[in-house]
């Protein structure tokens, strides 16, 4: 196999020159979406039978619930990328990932408690779908304190993706919690294998918001791995002569 | 748009209260993931610039 992609994919440099084109491209894609999904589910959708209006909470809460766990699998594939091939790209992601994960964490949490009042009649309770987000935000927050907390790059980026292909196994908890115990949470809306059971109306909405959330995560990441190698590459020759060049010294 | 008015938009049947808030700490935190690390770039762009200007600066004495 030709592994000279993938070599120069893990330069940071050539990742910073080839991402500068994509940006601008992500960015506008995501906003277009969010824009039109959030729109459309908040305005024109009809209202659901049994909770009324209050499932228009649906369209935060289900793209950034699932972006939670998605985000937190991406940092693990990168954890393993981090630790076997040593690309220093790798961990500039998961450093990266870590705030905009935990960001969507929280979301899915505060919109979950808001939407719970009107349809359980509480904010929270300690069941195993909320518990285990709970767990998956300070999981986040674990990977983030423990960067700040060591002062090595070369060991904070190990003991970072470690710590976070520990904290994967919370991540089938969280998807089969609604299966394996008895939950006020209900189950899937939306499966692989399945029709979904929602109305046509409400469905495109959700997907188009979930595409959303998934192309605003892509251009938020790529922005902040941008800075970050910046910040990391300072003391080289091509980040100076950038920094000279185009920010004008 | 399926709403009357703009204040049975509001209202939407007693769940407005929940619903709109909803979306306003959603915008808030849209908003923290963009301009977050805008405002960490302009601190990296300015402490490289720095840098470049302390090497001319000990290049010319």
């Amino acid at each position: 196999m030709n592994w000279t992609f993938f070599h120069k994919l893990g330069s940071p440099k050539w990742f910073y020159h080839l991402s500068g084109k994509w940006l601008p491209w992500l960015g506008t894609l995501a906003a277009l979406s969010m824009i039109a999904g959030l729109v459309w589910g908040l305005l024109f959708a009809p209202p659901d039978y049994l909770q009324g209006n209050s499932y228009r909470i649906i369209f935060l809460h289900v793209p950034t619930a699932f972006l939670a766990s998605a985000v937190y699998l991406m940092m693990a594939g990168a954890a393993v990328v981090t630790l076997v091939w040593k690309v220093k790209l790798a961990d500039v992601a998961l450093q990266c990932m870590a705030p905009i994960g935990s960001s969507f964490c929280l979301l899915a949490l505060i919109t979950g408690a808001i939407w719970g009042k009107p349809t359980w009649g509480t904010w929270w309770v300690w069941d195993a779908r909320l518990t285990s987000m709970l767990i998956l935000l300070f999981l986040y927050f674990g990977v983030i304190a423990l960067r700040g907390a060591i002062r090595s790059a070369t060991t904070a980026a190990k003991a970072c993706a470690v710590l976070t292909l520990v904290g994967v196994v919370n991540i089938p908890i969280i998807k089969f919690s609604v299966e394996w115990w008895n939950t006020l949470h209900q189950g899937a809306t939306l499966t692989l294998t399945e029709k979904p059971a929602m109305a046509v109306q409400m469905l495109w909405p959700l997907l188009i918001s979930i595409l959303g959330f998934y192309l605003f995560f892509g251009a938020v990441l790529v922005l902040r791995m941008r800075i970050e190698i910046l910040n990391r590459e300072r003391r080289t020759r091509w980040v100076q002569k950038l920094v000279a060049d185009e920010m004008g010294v | 748009m399926y709403f009357q008015d703009v204040s049975s938009l509001l209202h939407m049947d007693g769940h407005g209260l929940y619903v709109w808030p909803t979306y306003g700490i959603g915008l808030l935190i849209i908003a923290y993931n963009v301009l977050a690390p805008l405002r960490h770039r302009k601190q990296v762009i300015s402490q490289i610039k720095r840098q470049i200007q302390d090497v001319r600066r000990r290049g010319v004495e």
